[in-house]
């Protein structure tokens, strides 16, 4: 089929040049890395150089067991906040007048007030020209929480290693089973990968879609239809455009994998952090048969959704009609992205493991069930059988209603008009 | 048997037509006069529709529709808005199969075989704007499978040839809507198809352009193409056609050669101014009826009679200072033929 070829290149080339394409294959990952990577970078600087905090510590005892108590709670080990001794005086207005001018000088990042009697039950403060870091809050608590507990124990003359023993905090690990044995796996990154595949499933058959539409729509717009179905084949017309964006849809993904892979290799080499967290594809529990099943699914999920999109595509007859249909019509995305929340928390649910095996959520949904928790391999293939069954049947209808739909201008059909060029298109 | 297509010859060249067909100083005789004689020798057609008919719901827009057109020839579809030039036309692409009757191109009814055979000028204009003007081209080409080497030279000659060499690396959409008609007219013929269907080839050109058009046109007969022209502009038609069908609600009502059609229309009168004393004019066997006027007369031969056998008879008796015939005009034909049949006189929007 050296005439699809034609069209596909055409179709292909014509996308790859624009700067929207550039724009999203190189800016646009950037941007989000950008976005995750900067706190991550913020609190690698804050880490090098601590925050000076003054501390009013009116019960004399709590100074030392809340610095050993910051300095527990960062992974790194490495000093956060650097407590300083401030003014005595019990006048609580008077304190934060003379500290509080500090703050405004930026000579110290805040300050703490220990009353005297928070040992029996009372509270502590803190003061900072921004007060809404929960990040730095729930730290700050937690290390003055630890401090008193510590004190009050050591009031009841334990013995200090007891108390430490007593003290030590429980964590949780969490393991993944999947192929090749169990391997250790943090929950959130497993949430997250899944989360950000299906998302991304999401996020393509929404562009790459309406992206078919509109290839569809412009050779009605342009008054190309005629001619090109002169041409060439209605099927060949169609054939070519779906492969073409496809491939687009193909070339930025393979790039995303790309610039993924060099930035890992790049976070793996130089110890790049994220919130304490090593960014590689391992740590995200990336593997070669993920990728493979990304590919697939996605390639499968396009070619569904490019075959049904520019039958609409053809439909329609202005940019205004465009956008009332695209809505409708990817509805069926929407509702697998909803469902894939739920496929998240209970991959092998009833609901979940029956929408997986339907054709136009399968993209999505069985997706994230690869990502969170590896079904059983039938299952799996028999949601590729199905979306191929599925693409094999929208393909030829939305062919016919391609062919007949690109010489109609106008009036959108009624379904009865629809069922006619299907059945004599 | 070889037909001689554009294909064999390159663009440009100005090879003597088929031998078939040598006389093309009077095209209006040569070709059609023989297919009125052997009517189903159709293997030499370029194209061929044989009772062709298409039905939408209860009208019938195209109905047993023939027609045949021999190559370097240039055929005129004439017919009011919704007569069903446009569904005649988009049968012939395989845009939509007809109900019934055949189409043949060189012989071959595939459709998809046929494609690559024919080019196609739509009414409804249109190039992909954000492409390069060669760009367009050779895409149109090489869907038509040329290689890009012969498209290339082919495009670029073309290109020289309608004044546009300077605009090929221009986006379409900065053509100004002449310029892409020109362009569009290039993609019709870029890949050497045998029949060439032109449906308004000059709407909305200037004259200069219209000229440039028509020359081409002429040019395209010249390489042995058979085209299919589709217009209103009934004087084009007379200068240009070797042949026509008027269709009217789907049917042919007058086909043939011009000649034929004229003559159709009853005798052709002539005008003679002439100083003398002639007696010509009541030679029965000549002259079927005369009107005199002294130094002028009008006068309708009789049946079988044409006018150079008039203009022997005239000029042994009289000194002739004007002789003239009048042919009935297409535009006359057109208006009469379809007139009588009201609701399609008027344009009606939307073609069928």
């Amino acid at each position: 089929m050296r005439r699809m070829l034609v069209v596909l290149r055409q179709e292909y080339l014509l996308r790859v040049k624009t700067k929207a394409f550039l724009f999203g294959t190189f800016i646009l990952p950037l941007l989000l890395a950008a976005t995750a990577a900067v706190p991550g970078l913020f609190m690698s600087v804050s880490v090098g150089q601590p925050t000076d905090v003054a501390l009013v510590d009116q019960t004399g005892r709590l100074a030392d067991a809340l610095q050993r108590a910051l300095d527990d709670t960062t992974k790194s080990g490495q000093r956060v906040y650097n407590l300083v001794p401030g003014p005595s005086g019990d006048s609580r207005e008077g304190l934060a007048r003379a500290l509080g001018g500090k703050v405004e000088a930026g000579e110290i990042g805040g300050f703490i007030i220990l009353p005297a009697d928070l040992l029996e039950g009372g509270k502590a403060s803190f003061y900072a020209e921004n007060v809404s870091d929960f990040q730095r809050n729930e730290r700050l608590e937690g290390a003055i929480d630890r401090a008193v507990r510590e004190v009050r124990i050591s009031d009841t003359r334990l013995d200090p290693d007891q108390v430490a023993s007593i003290l030590q905090p429980v964590k949780l690990e969490t393991y993944r089973v999947g192929e090749g044995g169990v391997a250790k796996a943090d929950q959130g990154v497993t949430f997250g990968l899944a989360y950000i595949v299906g998302f991304f499933f999401y996020l393509t058959l929404f562009i790459y879609g309406s992206m078919m539409l509109r290839a569809a729509l412009e050779e009605k717009t342009s008054r190309t239809a005629e001619v090109m179905i002169a041409t060439v084949r209605a099927s060949t017309l169609m054939g070519g455009k779906i492969l073409g964006i496809g491939l687009v849809g193909l070339t930025q993904i393979a790039l995303w994998i790309l610039i993924g892979a060099l930035f890992s290799l790049y976070a793996g080499t130089s110890g790049f952090t994220l919130m304490g967290d090593e960014l590689t594809a391992a740590r995200f529990g990336v593997t070669p048969s993920l990728v493979f099943y990304f590919v697939l699914f996605f390639t499968l999920g396009f070619l569904l959704y490019a075959g049904i999109f520019s039958a609409f595509g053809a439909m329609v007859s202005s940019d205004a009609e465009a956008q009332q249909v695209q809505t409708p019509v990817a509805f069926p995305i929407i509702i697998a992205f909803m469902l894939m929340f739920l496929a998240i928390r209970d991959p092998n649910g009833l609901v979940v493991r029956i929408c997986s095996l339907f054709p136009l959520f399968a993209p999505i949904l069985m997706m994230v069930r690869i990502c969170v928790l590896r079904p059983p391999f039938w299952e799996i293939a028999l949601s590729v059988a199905l979306l191929g069954a599925s693409i094999v049947g929208s393909i030829w209808v939305a062919g016919r209603v391609f062919r007949v739909g690109l010489l109609m201008y106008g009036k959108r059909p009624t379904l009865p008009e629809l069922i006619k060029w299907i059945r004599y298109g | 048997m070889t037909v001689p297509g554009a294909g064999d010859l390159p663009c440009g060249s100005s090879h003597a037509p088929a031998q078939r067909y040598p006389a093309r100083r009077f095209p209006k005789t040569s070709a059609l006069d023989r297919i009125a004689r052997e009517k189903g020798g159709f293997m030499a057609d370029a194209l061929v529709l044989e009772r062709i008919s298409k039905t939408y719901g209860d009208v019938r827009a195209v109905s047993a529709l023939s027609l045949a057109v021999p190559p370097g020839t240039i055929y005129g579809l004439l017919g009011p808005n919704g007569a069903g030039k446009t569904t005649t036309i988009r049968m012939i692409l395989d845009i939509i199969k007809p109900d019934e009757g055949s189409i043949r191109i060189l012989g071959e009814s595939d459709p998809d075989r046929r494609r690559d055979l024919v080019g196609y000028l739509p009414e409804e204009r249109g190039l992909h704007r954000k492409m390069k003007v060669r760009e367009v081209l050779l895409y149109f080409g090489r869907l038509h499978d040329v290689s890009r080497d012969q498209l290339k030279t082919e495009a670029e000659r073309w290109l020289e040839r309608l004044g546009l060499a300077e605009r090929a690396n221009d986006k379409v959409e900065a053509l100004s809507k002449g310029m892409q008609q020109k362009v569009q007219l290039i993609a019709t013929f870029l890949h050497q198809p045998r029949v060439i269907v032109l449906d308004e080839p000059f709407s909305g050109l200037d004259p200069v352009n219209v000229d440039l058009v028509r020359e081409i046109i002429l040019e395209l007969r010249q390489r042995g193409a058979a085209l299919l022209l589709s217009t209103h502009q009934m004087e084009m038609v007379e200068r240009l056609c070797d042949a026509i069908c008027l269709i009217d609600h789907g049917r042919a009502v007058l086909q043939g050669t011009l000649a034929q059609v004229k003559a159709g229309r009853g005798a052709r009168a002539i005008q003679i101014a002439y100083e003398g004393k002639p007696s010509f004019q009541r030679d029965r066997t000549l002259v079927a009826r005369a009107d005199d006027f002294g130094n002028y007369m009008e006068i309708h031969p009789a049946a079988g009679i044409e006018p150079q056998q008039i203009l022997e008879a005239a000029v042994r008796e009289v000194r002739i200072q004007r002789f003239q015939v009048m042919e009935p005009s297409l535009h006359q034909i057109f208006v009469e033929t379809v007139g009588s049949s009201s609701p399609a006189a008027e344009p009606a929007g939307k073609e069928g």
